[in-house]
């Protein structure tokens, strides 16, 4: 992909999507401890990637989410995996009522478009029933759940293809991916969400995801950093801020991936007012620059310069050496954030040093520390 | 005792616990005015400052409260008028409290606690006791309720916390009679123990000149803490300079000579290349300042906690000596800083190019060539 500097501009309104982009990787990243239930929780947080995506205007991050999408809609009954995934996590958190028998039911009086005969078209519909008041036992009354089916936009074709899957199985799902629970009780919710875990696993191991995807990702981003860190033009505040991000995410990936996040983190790069710093300061000192820059796009006061910060630390699970430096640095620049509101528009260490001045040198010294790393990578 | 830099390293949780132990000073010092039933509410604060102590980390403050403690340990019957005082102090907060005149009012039975209502003194030890209700036709018996315990032993000085807790389990159900009127019967209960556990902790002050003798002793260690520091031959950090700050403002409430000594340190000269002919406490202030705000320092403080600081201190020290009042304009003038800038002192109106690190290394510099005057000074 052919790009330009615009493609890594981060626009403010994204910035919580990209954070929270961040956040899924820091569960999901194959760097990361495995957790349990991994596969349906994947398919749970998918959603909110999506939700997130839907708001990027960012085509490098965009392009990343959606080849993450697009390995993941080449594997096989994931559109079915995906909803039994959903359809799971709705039983084990609802409680619902079954009415033995027709009769029981209020819906003919209400007028509603479906039955309620499983807890599936509950899912699907978002109406179900609830015991009725102590003294009007004999009634099932409606209640509204909320709505527990959301397809995942991001990858047209995917998309497409689980609303069919949705149509084609209503009333009625797949038996060999869906158990509809009619039986009523207490605990009933249990016997299809038992199932769908049974599924999942075994649908899992057999492919092995989560990783597969989130491999198939991680070797997008890598090439996207070595990219960055290889290019001969010249780069801007919007480029190196994009470069914190993606410096995070990668800190979640391989070995090879945080090898190469320590790498860029420890080099030393020297400007004018902080001689032998390393990259990563530098790097922070910029970004802040860059949000506070009162001609820049952000425009971020102090308090929101220190949430920003606060954002990233707030979603880093990582503890390798790279990920170490790279909260250390978060945590030093909140403390003069703290100490000093005027910091970075003014700087209590280089008092006589204009802003534009300040921001050139950093972006000077950001520019011959990434040539001195991109001479130290693989050829 | 001997000391090096890290005796006198402060952090964030000290400054706030030193400041509880500065306002103790600031009424008990003994160049302070005698206040009402002095001996009373020196007992009274006493479990405060433990609390205090108990968060302190630093060395030379806590050596300075065990000090006052161990003195107060030497004192005959200290411990038994300690509870006196303390059980004083609470049948004055609690004249409310009910007891009942016949124990087949009493619900006690009912609910299996481990003590009788017999009395104030067992309400003190407890936290338990009665209260008559609104009259209610229903239900005529007193009802148990809970009140804030009276007694309390501060830590601090371990054999003096040890003997307090076994002077209270040998007076568990019945204390002794030369020390608190345990009082049963009915009306004005309060006010009579009360009034004999004032007069038995007066006369034992009067006896022993209390609070004065201790505080005396105890003023004895903290003008050596100072002498010690102005006459040190090793180069001062601003960790110390900062201690020195704090223990000068309680020097003040202490003796003449005390007073006189902190004068002499605060009207010196001592010039740095920002602020030619400045006073030592103007210095002193603005490196306390520097060093508190430090963001790669251990304390941190924001400039706002660094007003607060500034505000809490100027609320409690009542000293009106000419050292006090050069202290006060000082600090006054810092707050007015603070408040028109918010970015002071990390950076400087008056010393705009001048980085923090500069202005910190120039202002330490002055202060130790001021010290080394005021050490002749004082050796004289």
């Amino acid at each position: 992909m052919k790009t330009t500097l615009d493609d890594y501009k981060l626009s403010p309104a994204e910035l919580p999507g990209i954070v929270g982009w961040i956040a899924f990787l820091e569960t999901f990243g194959s760097g990361m401890p495995v957790i349990s239930d991994a596969t349906r929780e994947f398919f749970v947080k998918i959603i909110s990637v999506s939700d997130n995506f839907s708001r990027m205007t960012n085509p490098s991050y965009r392009w990343m989410i959606k080849s993450m999408f697009t390995s993941l809609n080449s594997i096989t009954n994931n559109q079915q995996i995906s909803l039994a995934s959903q359809y799971m996590d709705f039983c084990n958190r609802n409680d619902i009522s079954l009415a033995p028998n027709d009769s029981e039911y209020e819906s003919v009086s209400i007028g509603m478009p479906f039955t309620f005969t499983s807890y599936w078209v509950t899912f699907l519909d978002g109406y179900g029933y609830r015991w009725g008041r102590r003294d009007d036992p004999g009634l099932y009354q409606v209640t509204e759940y909320h709505k527990e089916l959301n397809i995942p936009h991001v990858d047209e074709d995917r998309y497409n293809a689980i609303s069919a899957l949705v149509s084609s199985w209503k009333p009625t799902p797949s038996n060999e991916f869906i158990v509809a629970q009619t039986t009523t009780g207490s605990q009933a919710n249990k016997t299809p969400a038992a199932a769908a875990k049974k599924l999942i696993d075994d649908w899992a191991t057999k492919n092995n995801m989560p990783a597969k995807v989130i491999i198939d990702f991680e070797a997008n981003q890598r090439l996207k950093m070595n990219d960055l860190l290889k290019s001969t033009a010249a780069f801007n505040g919007d480029v190196y801020f994009f470069i914190l991000h993606l410096l995070i995410g990668l800190c979640t990936g391989t070995a090879a991936d945080k090898g190469l996040a320590l790498s860029i983190v420890k080099e030393i790069t020297s400007s004018v007012e902080y001689e032998n710093e390393i990259f990563i300061n530098q790097l922070i000192y910029l970004s802040l620059m860059y949000l506070g820059d009162p001609k820049g796009a952000y425009k971020y006061n102090n308090g929101q310069r220190q949430a920003a910060l606060r954002d990233l630390l707030g979603v880093m699970k990582t503890t390798d050496d790279a990920s170490i430096a790279i909260k250390a640095s978060i945590n030093t620049n909140l403390d003069i954030l703290n100490a000093d509101p005027s910091y970075p528009m003014q700087d209590m260490y280089n008092p006589d040093k204009g802003f534009n001045i300040r921001f050139t040198d950093t972006l000077a010294a950001l520019e011959d520390g990434r040539k001195a790393i991109a001479a130290k990578l693989p050829k | 005792m001997q000391t090096t830099a890290n005796d006198y390293k402060l952090s964030a949780a000290d400054l706030t616990a030193i400041r509880g132990w500065m306002k103790f000073l600031e009424t008990f010092g003994s160049g302070m005015p005698p206040a009402e039933n002095a001996i009373g509410k020196f007992f009274a604060a006493l479990p405060q400052l433990s609390d205090n102590y108990d968060e302190m980390t630093n060395s030379s403050y806590r050596w300075m409260v065990e000090t006052l403690f161990f003195y107060l340990n030497e004192v005959p019957n200290n411990q038994e008028v300690s509870l006196t005082a303390q059980y004083g102090d609470f049948c004055e907060k609690n004249m409310h409290i009910s007891l009942p005149g016949d124990p087949k009012d009493y619900v006690t039975t009912a609910i299996d606690l481990p003590f009788e209502f017999r009395s104030y003194w067992a309400i003190f030890l407890f936290g338990y006791g009665y209260k008559w209700y609104p009259k209610s036709e229903s239900d005529p018996l007193i009802r148990i309720v809970r009140h804030e315990k009276g007694i309390k032993i501060p830590g601090v000085n371990e054999n003096r916390r040890n003997a307090i807790i076994a002077l209270s389990n040998n007076w568990d159900p019945i204390p002794s009679k030369d020390f608190i009127v345990d009082q049963t019967s009915m009306y004005g209960s309060g006010i009579l123990a009360m009034e004999s556990a004032k007069k038995v902790v007066a006369d034992w002050a009067s006896a022993h000149n209390m609070p004065q003798s201790i505080m005396i002793r105890f003023e004895a260690q903290q003008r050596l803490k100072m002498k010690d520091m102005i006459g040190a031959d090793r180069v001062l950090n601003a960790d110390e300079y900062l201690f020195i700050f704090h223990l000068m403002i309680s020097l003040c409430t202490a003796t003449n000579a005390d007073r006189a000594t902190v004068l002499t340190i605060v009207k010196e000269q001592a010039n740095s290349i920002e602020y030619p002919n400045e006073t030592f406490i103007n210095q002193l202030i603005y490196l306390s300042l520097l060093h508190a705000g430090n963001p790669k320092g251990d304390i941190r403080y924001s400039n706002l906690m660094m007003q607060d600081m500034l505000k809490g201190m100027l609320a409690f020290i009542k000293t009106t000596d000419e050292a006090s009042i050069a202290i006060k304009a000082s600090i006054e003038m810092s707050t007015h800083m603070l408040h028109a800038n918010a970015a002071y002192p990390m950076h400087d109106m008056y010393n705009p190019d001048k980085s923090f690190s500069t202005r910190f290394t120039d202002t330490l510099a002055a202060l130790e060539d001021g010290r080394k005057i005021i050490k002749t000074k004082l050796k004289k």
